[in-house]
């Protein structure tokens, strides 16, 4: 077990904005140009990497962050201001980013709005001292494509999943760990403990961060790959990670602080709910039951 | 889509294929023009053309243009030499220090070249050194007595080889081992590499998914089928170098050949790899070099290396991974 993370007693409210998406074809650069906007202002001349979830061939959509989203939140940051904008992903299983790029839909994207994408398996890479020191793994190799970004955006799908309880915004950042160093899948990581690693992972990203969360449509059950399609009808954002996880958590219907990655992340950001300021929607309006495997029904409440 | 001889045709392909020959010799002229514009000053290659160099992607290009040498081999081979690490092994790139999975691609392409022989067979050495980790004695158990309450269906015991230094065994680096000590044995201790490609063999028969073909080497997870995917099924026939009217091997071929068959699934890597596969034994070349290069002309790849490296490969008709 990792122990609880210090919630820091001067550590300010965070906000999350839970925005209404009823689906991906609606014009979701406007909605998510108006989440951002909660937290930024403008973003002039700067290099915004985002960073989302490509897993496997989804046909349905699920498994995914969709393609939709990722060209909104591309359009959304250049009206923002931003300079240069980068899709960088790290698949965990699949290497061959060609297919991965066609099969979810982002090739098309990224052509018709000139984006450049990053496979992050292969980037160069940098060896960082781990901030937190969960693992005793002592450092890891971060891509320079990553250390370059003046923000970055963690875009996860909204999904359950089967080791780690939920995938959210910081266990998305399994995918900037290089595979050419530590393989497909980063079992390294897994080794190391999941919980752990994500947490070690999260504080030694050093640059500000943003999350996106596609909650349009999520996966509950036996995610992240295997699970069922749950619509929910929102996007979520933030600029504290775990504030933006244990919101999107609730919104599951799971208990972020039976999470064990978010009861130990007070060190990084706020879990309780007490501390997390609704920046839009209600979360109680929007609020389902996620299914989730035998081994995480602990994660619902009561 | 797979006769007993193992012909595969992505019919996707032959519905725009034009003058066979014309697009073959022109498409190996252009994945050569391509990978010879992409080598780096070092003389190395990177995942994609600018990008830093790196083992896996110089040892396929120096493979890929060994056949027509010349001062981008050398020079290639001049980067190989210099990143080798005392051990015999290869980093996966300069700056990072521990050795890794490359060293297999790096023995593949060097043991050709005489003058290379004592740096491939000190790589070979080093790859019979290296095991999976086990998973304990716990899993051990389960795996014996109680096989359907693992999460993952697979036989913990058996050791392949890792993409790392003491990690789990799964089967890329598994089969590029293989690949890599088949083609070196003549340097090595040959009854120690036969052990240690059986050993190979049974973790690859293990791992294989419900159904035929490999994924990254979880063929089952908490009771649900996993999926394979071409280019780890056809890198995984490669290594077991068996033909695919094999019983042991085909269904594995046949979904190989299925999967290819979809336009939106096939890729450079995946054709290359399969191409390379099926017409080691036998199978017609071309309906493999119209799809390559089919998808060649959509997405050139992304300008991704590798997948350019194995494509040459395939279009020029070479044979890899065999003594």
């Amino acid at each position: 077990m990792i122990a609880r993370g210090l919630q820091h007693r001067t550590r300010p409210e965070s906000a999350v904005a839970i925005l209404r998406a009823p689906g991906y074809e609606t014009d979701l650069a406007d909605t998510v140009e108006r989440g951002v906007r909660l937290f930024h202002r403008s973003l002039d001349g700067q290099t915004v990497v985002l960073k989302p979830n490509l897993v496997e061939h989804d046909p349905h959509g699920v498994i995914n962050t969709h393609p939709a989203v990722i060209a909104a939140a591309i359009d959304a940051f250049r009206r923002l201001g931003a300079r240069r904008i980068v899709v960088a992903e790290g698949p965990g299983h699949r290497r061959d980013t060609e297919y991965v790029l066609r099969s979810s839909g982002l090739l098309e994207v990224l052509r018709e709005r000139r984006v450049p994408y990053v496979d992050l398996n292969v980037d160069a890479v940098r060896r960082v001292k781990i901030a937190a020191g969960f693992t005793k793994l002592g450092y890891l190799y971060l891509p320079e494509t990553v250390l370059g970004a003046d923000l970055l955006v963690s875009m996860p799908k909204l999904k359950t999943h089967h080791w780690a309880g939920v995938t959210l915004s910081m266990k998305n950042f399994f995918g900037v760990i290089p595979g050419g160093v530590y393989g497909w899948p980063k079992n390294v990581l897994h080794h190391a403990g999941i919980d752990r690693s994500i947490l070690d992972i999260t504080s030694t990203l050093p640059m500000p961060k943003f999350a996106i969360v596609d909650a349009i449509v999520g996966m509950e059950g036996d995610g992240p790959i295997h699970g069922r399609a749950r619509d929910v009808g929102a996007l979520v954002f933030g600029d504290d990670l775990v504030a933006v996880d244990a919101t999107a958590t609730r919104l599951m219907g799971l208990v972020p602080e039976k999470v064990a990655h978010l009861a130990g992340a007070g060190f990084l950001g706020n879990v309780d709910s007490g501390r997390i300021a609704e920046a839009a929607e209600p979360l109680d309006e929007l609020r389902q039951a996620f299914d989730v495997v035998p081994r995480f029904k602990r994660l619902r409440g009561g | 889509m797979t006769t007993a001889t193992g012909t595969a045709n992505p019919s996707f392909a032959r519905a725009h294929r034009v003058d066979v020959t014309a697009v073959r010799g022109t498409f190996a002229e252009a994945v050569r023009g391509q990978l010879l514009g992409a080598q780096n000053e070092d003389g190395g290659w990177g995942a994609v053309c600018a990008a830093p160099s790196n083992t896996e992607a110089t040892a396929l290009a120096v493979l890929a243009l060994s056949r027509s040498g010349g001062r981008a081999v050398e020079r290639g081979l001049a980067w190989l030499e210099r990143s080798q690490r005392p051990d015999g092994s290869w980093s996966w790139m300069s700056g990072v220090v521990a050795p890794s999975w490359a060293t297999s691609l790096a023995v593949l392409s060097l043991t050709p070249h005489p003058h290379e022989a004592e740096r491939a067979r000190r790589g070979g050495e080093w790859l019979l050194r290296q095991h999976g980790c086990r998973l304990g004695w716990r899993a051990s158990l389960l795996h014996r007595y109680a096989r359907d309450r693992m999460l993952v269906r697979l036989d913990p015991d058996l050791r392949g080889w890792p993409w790392t230094p003491g990690a789990f065994t799964w089967v890329e680096p598994t089969a590029y081992a293989m690949l890599a000590l088949r083609t070196a044995r003549p340097l090595l201790a040959g009854r120690r590499v036969d052990a240690r490609l059986a050993e190979g063999e049974r973790v690859l028969y293990d791992r294989v998914c419900a159904g035929g073909g490999w994924n990254y080497g979880n063929p089952s997870v908490f009771g649900v089928d996993a999926r394979p995917y071409p280019e780890l099924t056809a890198v995984a026939l490669l290594a077991l170098d068996t033909p695919p009217s094999d019983p042991r091997v085909a269904d594995s071929a046949a979904r190989l050949a299925a999967l290819l068959d979809d336009q939106a699934i096939a890729s450079g890597l995946s054709l290359a790899f399969a191409a390379l596969y099926f017409s080691r034994h036998g199978a017609e070349l071309t309906p493999w070099i119209d799809a390559l290069s089919y998808v060649h002309r959509q997405t050139g790849f992304l300008g991704d290396t590798k997948s350019t490296a194995l494509a040459l490969l395939a279009a020029d008709g070479r044979r890899v991974g065999q003594s």
